[in-house]
């Protein structure tokens, strides 16, 4: 009888443990990163700080509005705030779901709006480390995720994740061979990623600090640190009055409303 | 110094290993000898157009770029552009590569009918002829890339490679000189495509010339040295004549390489002749002491006398030291003068020069000597007789013309100088990187190609410094800037202009629905900068470093030329700054900057580093001449065989068209240097011979004869070892060596011809008449007296080939 039960503990033991190293499967880290940002209405603003290799800078604060259709599409909407002379400068970006994105300028020096054709997924974003690949949703069907350890970032506990382009076309259209991704065990968030170009070589290294934990439950980190390795250049993005699920007026992501 | 050899005696054992141990370090050192072909290496480090070039560089990132052009009948075809799409993608993937701009990959900012596209212009490559006609007209149309990208006839595409970021020069030669550039080649050997392909740019000539100069200095060394073996074996005839004087010249050339080499001094195209030059100059000197000795050994009656090898070095040395000495001082002295050269590798070719016959002098007088006395004494050959004939039968005829045509030969001299001195007009100053390469070389033939048939390569930049920021934002400023293009692409060396204001233009005609009236600045600060933060949002943070600082505090003008001329630069960097300083506010200040801008500025010192080396020569040669012979008018007179070449040698540069650069301008002082010993060879027996003989006839012939056929000897030595720079893949070092050698043949002739005349009509004997002459005869007259009657009575030898 004993012996039944020991037997009987270890299966359950054995299936619990396999179940358990199924459901974190490095897709399904990523999905639970995915879902954390995934929500229908984020607002808030951003100081962008941009620090050359000569170490000179340049100063901006934006505003920032996020909405997640039905169909969780993202559309973006963004407004500086400084510098004087750019300030007024609003940029809509709106996702689609099989085509590039639909992105609009609109300058008030010259009060007019301009639709501008799909940037690459390469490019920067308003000068910054960020790229317009980093900007957009993770596209989960179209890259492999392997769980490769779990390291301690900042006193927490993180899956280490390779992400690597799986198809022919995110091979082509991305800017990355590989990217390497510390996403936080108890919360999901990403708080540190290095990314690697298409001769493998290091390329970025980003890291996210000050998480909390917002009214809404959602979590975010306020501190983005990026480094471009290569060319020396770093950003940092300090986020505040973020306000997630506080509706925002769809007009907000009209072109009409960049006028 | 009489105790000398008695000490090296006594020591030859510890000598010998003392300068083998110390070869064999400075030995140990050769693997890193280092090729410098930076165009920074000219010019002192803390010269002020290096610094502002490095501070440039730290701002708006290096300039040095390769080149690579496409050419075909229709460089924007499909077919064309998928070649050069394939290619950029094998090329982009070199390791050190950090980027390859092409027409395909380049950034264009348009406005095509419904939105603003600021991405390339081939972002795919269509198939559609009608697409690739209109974007064919849309690439030849844009300002940007016509001459950088495209050529104007649409033939012609090129790709830009620019490497990654090195923090030393030394990172750049190696990952970029010698291995980038060499994948780079590899790639279009076996690309195979239907276009043809030039490979060009200043990285390109650097490596290239850093390969050809590694190639000259291991040609020359050994046909030096093969040359050298040449004549100590006809010389001497034994083993001892040929090993010692060669280990002798190996110890010089391994102490002074090796001393460059812990001093960190790099191999320059100018410095690439100095080994060659070291083994010719400090053969003759070894050649000189065997010579003596095996005099002074055949003169024993019974070499098996215990001492008889003993005897023979100290007198060998007793009769050379003093001669020798004031021989390396004089040509010391001549190659010294470089050393005040702030052109660095004229600097170091002096200093170097100077220091291994320093080192010679040590080596000759304790090493050679050391291993002389471990040695028991051998029977020297006697050189047969009629090995001597021909330079008889001149010796002759000098002393004949000097005798009995000593007005023809001054009229002769005074009208042929007349004639090679006109050329003399003629003569330019020129330094032209290009040039230094023979015309048939591939690398020159290439990039000559590029310049012709597309753009030029050579690229500089205006950077224009105000001290406020956002200043070049400022609609006033670019309109400023452009102006400042107009005139600089009005100069007819320069093929295209590139600044900020070129895209602030673009951007606006863009914004405004493509409408070409719109190509120029907009009116208002705030407009520039929300273009500004457009353009950033589609590209990389560094997207304008080239051109504009990151807070647009100081700004770039890039020029291209295709030319190599750096007077040309000279002259185009002067007046852009003119023009430049002209259209800024007087609180802007433009300086013209480049890494070829820095070679220009060495340029500007090739006239003075040439009088101001050639009169300190002069001086100081003059002063060691007026210490020896105490005798202002024999001084005077003894300038003449020296000058009278020197300046002949610019008057035939001037003839043959050869230009005044970096190689050619130390001529002069190189050949001062040795040209003098013979004048002092001379001039020396000149005075011995006048005590002993009445007739000025006597006088001169036996001056010739004891003394013009060992510079007969040395001169062809030296001439016929100079030969080896015409080998030279260079051509700078082609005319060195013809040039030098046709200087060493007419200071041969003006000591042989017209200095005898001179001293015979203008030295009266009572001027050479003097208390210390009668009493003390000067030590290096006695010397040569010395040695002149023992040659007198060995005749005929070969000892007296070294003078």
């Amino acid at each position: 009888m004993a012996k039944i039960i020991v037997t009987a503990i270890l299966c359950v033991g054995l299936y619990t443990g396999l179940a358990y190293c199924e459901a974190f499967s490095g897709l399904d880290i990523m999905k639970r990163n995915d879902a954390t940002q995934v929500v229908n209405f984020e607002q808030g603003t951003i100081s962008m700080t941009l620090t050359n290799s000569n170490n000179r800078v340049r100063h901006r604060k934006v505003a920032q509005k996020i909405m997640h259709t039905q169909k969780g599409l993202r559309y973006r909407f963004i407004n500086f705030l400084s510098p004087g002379d750019v300030k007024g400068t609003k940029l809509l970006s709106l996702e689609n779901k099989d085509d590039d994105d639909t992105q609009w300028i609109f300058l008030p020096a010259i009060k007019r709006a301009r639709q501008i054709s799909a940037a690459n997924n390469t490019d920067s974003f308003v000068g910054t480390e960020m790229s317009f690949e980093d900007l957009r949703r993770e596209k989960l069907n179209e890259h492999t995720y392997t769980v490769i350890g779990e390291e301690t970032i900042d006193g927490q506990p993180c899956y280490k994740i390779e992400a690597i382009p799986a198809t022919p076309e995110r091979k082509k259209i991305s800017g990355y061979s590989k990217r390497i991704l510390w996403i936080r065990k108890d919360n999901f968030v990403g708080v540190q990623s290095h990314f690697f170009d298409k001769k493998g070589d290091l390329m970025k290294v980003f890291q996210a600090s000050d998480v909390r934990q917002l009214p809404s439950g959602h979590h975010r980190a306020f501190n983005f640190h990026l480094k471009n390795v290569k060319i020396n250049h770093t950003t940092d993005l300090l986020f505040s009055e973020i306000v997630i699920g506080q509706k925002i007026n769809k007009r907000t992501f009209s072109v009409r409303n960049l006028k | 110094m009489k105790s000398l050899m008695p000490w090296v005696e006594k020591n030859a054992k510890l000598i010998i290993a003392v300068f083998i141990l110390i070869s064999g370090a400075m030995a140990t050192t050769l693997p890193d000898l280092r090729i410098n072909t930076s165009t920074k290496s000219l010019v002192e480090e803390d010269a002020p157009y290096t610094q502002f070039y490095e501070k440039a560089k730290q701002i708006f990132g290096n300039e040095e770029i390769a080149l690579i052009t496409y050419s075909s009948d229709d460089a924007l075809s499909e077919k064309s552009l998928l070649e050069i799409n394939r290619l950029t993608h094998e090329l982009e993937n070199i390791k050190y590569v950090d980027k390859v701009r092409t027409i395909i990959n380049a950034k264009d900012i348009r406005f095509n009918g419904t939105e603003l596209e600021s991405s390339p212009l081939y972002a795919e490559i269509p198939s559609d002829p009608a697409i690739l006609a209109e974007k064919r007209a849309q690439a030849l149309a844009n300002p940007i890339f016509r001459n950088t990208f495209i050529s104007e006839d649409g033939k012609t595409a090129a790709m830009a490679v620019y490497f990654k970021h090195y923090t030393t020069e030394e990172d750049f030669k190696k990952k970029i000189l010698e291995t980038t550039v060499e994948e780079i080649e590899t790639i279009l050997a076996r690309s195979h495509l239907n276009g043809e392909l030039h490979l060009g740019g200043l990285p390109i000539v650097r490596r290239y010339a850093a390969s050809y100069m590694l190639h000259d200095v291991f040609t020359y060394v050994p046909c030096t040295l093969a040359l050298v073996i040449l004549v100590l074996a006809l010389n001497f005839r034994n083993l001892r004549g040929v090993i010692f004087p060669l280990m002798t010249v190996f110890i010089t050339i391994l102490w002074t390489v090796g001393t460059m080499i812990l001093l960190d001094v790099g191999i320059t195209i100018i410095t690439t002749v100095l080994m060659p030059l070291l083994v010719v100059i400090t053969a003759s000197y070894n050649i000189h002491f065997m010579s003596q000795y095996e005099t002074d050994l055949e003169h024993h009656t019974n070499l098996k006398t215990p001492g008889a090898n003993r005897e023979a070095i100290s007198s060998a040395f007793q009769h050379v030291y003093k001669p020798f000495f004031f021989i390396a001082v004089t040509t010391m002295a001549g190659f010294l003068s470089l050393g005040i050269a702030k052109i660095v590798p004229i600097h170091d070719m002096g200093v170097y020069m100077a220091l291994g016959i320093a080192i010679n002098y040590i080596a000759v007088n304790t090493f050679l000597p050391a291993c002389l006395f471990l040695l028991s004494s051998p029977r020297p050959v006697v050189a047969k007789a009629n090995k001597r004939q021909i330079l008889d039968r001149l010796v002759h005829i000098f002393s004949g013309m000097v005798h009995r045509r000593p007005y023809t030969i001054l009229v002769v001299t005074v009208l042929f100088s007349i004639g090679i001195l006109l050329g003399f007009r003629e003569l330019k100053v020129e330094m032209d990187n290009m040039s230094y390469f023979r015309k048939n070389d591939p690398v020159r033939l290439a990039n000559e190609w590029i310049c012709k048939e597309f753009s030029g390569i050579n690229q500089m930049s205006v950077v224009i410094e105000s001290d406020r920021e956002n200043y070049f934002k400022h609609p006033d400023m670019l309109k400023k800037m452009i102006a400042l293009q107009h005139y600089i692409e009005s100069l007819p060396e320069v093929d295209s202009t590139l600044s900020i204001a070129d895209f602030i233009t673009r951007m606006n005609q863009a914004i405004n629905d493509g409408d070409p009236n719109q190509a120029v600045i907009p009116e208002d600060l705030n407009t520039v900068s929300q273009y500004l933060l457009f353009y950033e949002n589609s590209g990389n943070p560094d997207n304008f470093k080239q051109l504009v600082d990151y807070d647009f505090k100081n700004a770039v003008v890039l020029f291209r030329s295709n030319s190599w001329s750096m007077r040309v630069w000279r002259e185009i960097a002067r007046q852009i700054e003119i023009r430049a300083n002209e259209i800024f506010p007087e609180d802007v200040h433009a300086t013209v900057s480049g890494s070829l801008i820095i070679t220009a500025t060495a340029f500007d010192q090739i006239v003075t580093t040439q009088i101001n080396s050639l009169l300190l020569a002069f001086a100081t040669i003059t002063t060691i001449m007026f210490i020896l012979f105490r005798n202002i008018r024999l001084t005077l007179l003894s300038v003449v065989p020296n000058i009278l070449p020197i300046l002949l040698n610019f008057g035939f540069m001037g003839w043959l068209g050869i230009r005044l650069d970096l190689a050619t301008s130390i001529i002069a002082c190189v050949a001062l240097g040795i040209g003098v010993d013979d004048t002092i060879h001379f001039t020396c027996r000149f005075l011995d011979e006048r005590k002993r003989h009445a007739s000025n006839k006597e006088v001169i012939h036996q001056t010739l004869l004891h003394t013009g056929k060992p510079m007969m000897r040395t001169t062809i030595a030296i001439v016929v070892g100079f030969q080896v720079f015409l080998i030279s893949h260079f051509s700078a070092i082609f005319n060195f060596g013809l040039l030098t050698s046709w200087i060493m043949i007419i200071c041969l002739l003006a000591d042989l011809l017209l200095y005898p005349v001179l001293l015979t009509k203008l030295l009266p004997r009572a001027a050479t008449t003097t208390p210390s002459d009668v009493v003390i005869p000067h030590p290096l007259q006695r010397t040569i007296a010395i040695e002149n009657n023992e040659a007198s009575a060995s005749e005929p030898r070969v000892s007296s080939i070294s003078k």
